[in-house]
């Protein structure tokens, strides 16, 4: 939640309904899942649950970030073209 | 110290919201959300600032995504349901507001509940015989027969109610006729077709046989009614006929 309101400078605020809502979307997906992996073991909470994408998830970003990149190449061929 | 009561109280009301999610959701994400909750409260004590504006925020944000979960693992029938009973809600507030401008519109809180159940019963028929086909032409073939019929029985029941003459409940016949067309057409296009056709030609004799006893000014308002609710039953035949006609192309 905090990495979602400082990459978006504070424009986006989220919170628990939404971020776990997504989660559960996701895992239903099979977009992600839980990780055994420890990111930081200095803040290591014994609680904490980790989440990693999975080789789906990996590819479903890719094509949304090329879906992301083809919408901008178009919107800046409009514009350096004037229209 | 007086922040701390008042995290103790939110945390407490925000694990009983936690409550309402589907079982699944809860038992997989709900300690986690109980304690993401729990750090932000302490964050924001320990910044000094106050509570109560992130409690009602969250509060708020996170009964979106109660109702969120709980419809998206609604089966469709309930989904419908819940639609329906909205949407009836809804039509209602027209004679709930009517009532309180309209001098000697008095119904008591049972006359509510009748017409609600009429509209909820009504959409629920229009919601679940327009599921059986896609075409727009037997959608709206329904709708027109259904608040049609809905305004036919409505009207008379009203009439029959003000002039306690029992020979205006001939027009339930009309209905009659649809109901039992309906169920020996299997709700099929064409068959639907001849029924609405078939109640058109109904109402048309009724309102042609059946003397009003009513005078020259009222008998003509009545004709028009009349005239009305014929073409609007013809109409909807058309268009169950266009959408059968469109089936075998």
């Amino acid at each position: 939640m905090k990495q979602v309101q400082a990459d978006s400078q504070g424009r986006a605020k989220m919170g628990p309904g939404t971020l776990y809502g997504s989660m559960g979307r996701m895992m239903e997906a099979g977009l992600i899942r839980e990780s055994d992996k420890r990111v930081d073991p200095e803040m290591d909470d014994e609680r904490r649950i980790y989440y990693e994408l999975t080789r789906a998830g990996r590819a479903a970003l890719e094509a949304e970030l090329k879906r992301y990149r083809g919408v901008v190449a178009v919107a800046e061929g409009r514009l350096a073209h004037g229209h | 110290m007086a922040t701390n009561v008042a995290g103790r109280r939110y945390r407490t009301w925000y694990a009983m919201l936690l409550r309402l999610y589907p079982r699944p959701f809860r038992e997989r994400f709900g300690e986690g959300m109980a304690q993401t909750f729990h750090d932000l409260c302490r964050e924001h004590r320990d910044a000094r600032r106050g509570l109560r504006g992130l409690a009602l925020w969250i509060f708020f944000e996170t009964s979106v995504g109660i109702i969120r979960e709980n419809t998206t693992h609604m089966p469709q029938l309930v989904k419908t349901m819940l639609r329906v009973a909205l949407g009836a809600l809804a039509v209602l507030m027209v004679p709930l507001v009517a009532s309180q401008v309209v001098e000697g519109w008095n119904w008591d809180a049972g006359g509510f509940v009748f017409v609600y159940v009429l509209f909820f019963g009504t959409g629920m028929v229009y919601a679940v015989i327009a599921r059986k086909m896609g075409a727009w032409s037997y959608k709206a073939g329904v709708a027109v027969a259904l608040v049609t019929g809905f305004g036919l029985g409505w009207s008379n029941m009203v009439h029959v109610a003000d002039s306690e003459n029992p020979a205006n409940l001939v027009y339930y016949s009309v209905l009659a006729v649809g109901g039992v067309g309906a169920w020996l057409a299997r709700l099929e296009a064409r068959g639907l077709a001849r029924t609405l056709f078939a109640m058109a030609a109904t109402l048309a004799l009724i309102a042609v046989m059946l003397p009003s006893g009513a005078p020259p000014y009222l008998a003509r308002n009545m004709a028009i009614g009349h005239g009305v609710f014929v073409a609007l039953f013809t109409a909807s035949g058309l268009l169950f006929r266009h959408a059968s006609l469109e089936r075998l192309k």
